[in-house]
């Protein structure tokens, strides 16, 4: 009797179907908002394309000043597009305002730069 | 197989993740955070940079001594506060850029490009005699000089070596010198006779004297002194705003440390080995001794009055070094009474001289001499109209060197020093 009850004692436990199933949601689901998390994280302000134009942007700046090229224009820096505008300063004459504008190929601006400038 | 209680196991994993994705998230914010902020001071920056340029400008929409505040481009993101204000014969120009608790200050003495296109040399007054060169003389760079023009001439056994007289260009000057700025003539005598402005700060002189070391930001009002007795700055250590007018002499010692500072007095005594940035504004005389180094940008200056005397003189004595502007003035109300500006053997002078009296010059002037008349004194005799072994040569002056606001016509606005 003692060896019977014992058998019936040392019965392997199991899973029921439904918390399985419950546990694979609950896993999923945070996979699914980690996911979400990461591809946020990754488009947002810091993305490589906005800090590229941001660099693009200082690099003409200082070629504009020291190259003197204070006319406006638009140039294509794949992939960026970079758009000069030079115009009088009113507040100080003699001075002139730099703007510089980057944007992407769907038109998106990415980045911007104003500052003033003594020909 | 995954023994009964599955969901646990779920739940710890799903835990694991969440602090993952918490982590991440803070991450994400702080990156942000920080990228912003570094956008907003690159923003800041540029903007107390362009500041600046409006302050460069020829007519900046900032009066003297008056804080202005202004919306750069007019997006209500870009306010910039404006300052200028005088400081001996340069000026300095503040621009403090801010947007929300950031801010950043960018702070300048400023001075002048003078004469650029013609790159003078030397400018000396028609007074129907030609100047007469000896030794090693030389002269480059474009030369104003009397219709009378140049000659050789041997003195002290020693003739003029050069295979040409001008090292430049040679065009004709007018009986006149070319005229001083009179607004600052007239600063530097209210400073003399210790005519404080409404936005100085005066200070008591015990102040200065209990102190070893004082120092005044450019960002304040100016801190003045006065003091009717003579001053001795040995073992001083002046630095920054500072004015300090005596009404008697003031004397400087090798031990003195001054940077930025303005100094007025009827006499005024640099000793040997000084060495320093400065600003001098004597009445009566001033003495450079042997090795002493006034550092760019600096002044000496002598602007003698109706009180000075009538031997009113600088004397900047062998191996000395200026380094900025060189000025001897005096009201031409009288032909007698003429400022003497002398410079010994192996003095040199970076920048600029003018002298509208007479002008021994047995030195170098690496920058533009403008002068009434040349006085040679040797042991022997006094001659006028004659250099000897002396150096004017405007084409080792750097191109970028700011000099004061001397004349009326003035070129384009330059930073002579960062101030602080």
């Amino acid at each position: 009797m003692g060896i019977l009850a014992n058998v019936f004692r040392s019965r392997a436990k199991g899973s029921i179907l439904l918390e399985s199933m419950i546990s694979m949601v609950i896993v999923m689901t945070c996979f699914g908002v980690g996911i979400m998390i990461y591809a946020n994280i990754t488009s947002t302000d810091n993305n490589r394309l906005r800090l590229r134009a941001e660099l693009a942007l200082e690099q003409t700046a200082q070629r504009v000043k020291a190259e003197k090229l204070f006319l406006s224009e638009t140039t294509e820096d794949a992939p960026l597009r970079i758009v000069r505008i030079v115009t009088p300063y009113e507040k100080a004459p003699g001075l002139q305002q730099l703007q510089l504008e980057a944007y992407d190929l769907e038109g998106n601006k990415l980045a911007e730069r104003i500052e003033l400038i003594m020909p | 197989m995954l023994k009964a209680g599955s969901i646990y196991y779920a739940l710890a994993v799903a835990l694991l993740i969440a602090l993952l994705c918490g982590s991440l998230i803070l991450f994400a914010s702080a990156n942000r955070t920080q990228l912003q902020w570094s956008r907003r001071m690159c923003n800041v920056r540029l903007n107390a940079a362009s500041g600046m340029q409006v302050l460069m400008s020829e007519q900046p929409p900032v009066p003297y001594g008056e804080k202005t505040v202004i919306d750069l481009y007019g997006r209500r993101q870009d306010s910039v506060e404006l300052q200028r204000k005088e400081w001996g014969l340069y000026e300095v120009a503040i621009a403090r850029a801010f947007s929300g608790t950031e801010q950043f200050l960018e702070a300048a003495i400023v001075g002048r490009l003078p004469d650029t296109t013609d790159r003078t040399a030397l400018w000396l007054a028609d007074l129907d005699r030609p100047l007469a060169l000896c030794g090693k003389t030389e002269l480059r760079g474009t030369c104003y000089l009397p219709e009378a023009g140049l000659k050789r001439a041997y003195i002290e056994g020693q003739s003029y070596t050069g295979d040409r007289m001008v090292y430049g260009e040679i065009k004709k000057s007018e009986r006149f010198l070319p005229k001083l700025n009179e607004a600052l003539i007239d600063k530097l005598q209210k400073l003399l006779n210790a005519e404080f402005s409404e936005t100085d700060s005066l200070g008591d002189i015990s102040m200065l004297l209990e102190n070893d070391s004082l120092s005044h930001s450019f960002l304040k009002r100016p801190l003045c002194f006065y003091s009717a007795t003579p001053l001795d700055l040995s073992g001083k250590s002046l630095s920054g705003q500072i004015t300090l007018v005596s009404g008697s002499a003031i004397t400087v010692s090798a031990e003195t440390r001054l940077n930025g500072v303005l100094l007025a007095a009827p006499r005024i005594v640099f000793k040997e080995g000084f060495s320093g940035r400065v600003q001098a504004v004597a009445r009566d005389s001033m003495i450079l001794e042997k090795g002493t180094q006034l550092l760019y940008p600096s002044v000496a200056a002598l602007v003698a009055g109706p009180r000075s005397p009538e031997q009113a003189g600088m004397r900047v004595k062998e191996k000395s070094l200026v380094e900025g502007t060189v000025l001897a003035w005096r009201a031409q109300d009288d032909f007698r009474k003429q400022a003497v500006l002398s410079f010994g053997k192996e003095t040199e002078v970076q920048g600029f001289v003018y002298s509208n009296g007479q002008l021994d010059l047995k030195g170098s002037v690496y920058g533009q001499v403008i002068c009434n008349k040349f006085l040679l004194v040797t042991p022997s005799a006094v001659y006028e109209h004659h250099l000897l072994n002396a150096v004017i040569d405007r084409s080792k002056l750097q191109r970028a060197f700011a000099a004061s606001v001397l004349l009326q016509e003035n070129g384009k606005k330059i930073k002579a020093a960062w101030a602080f």
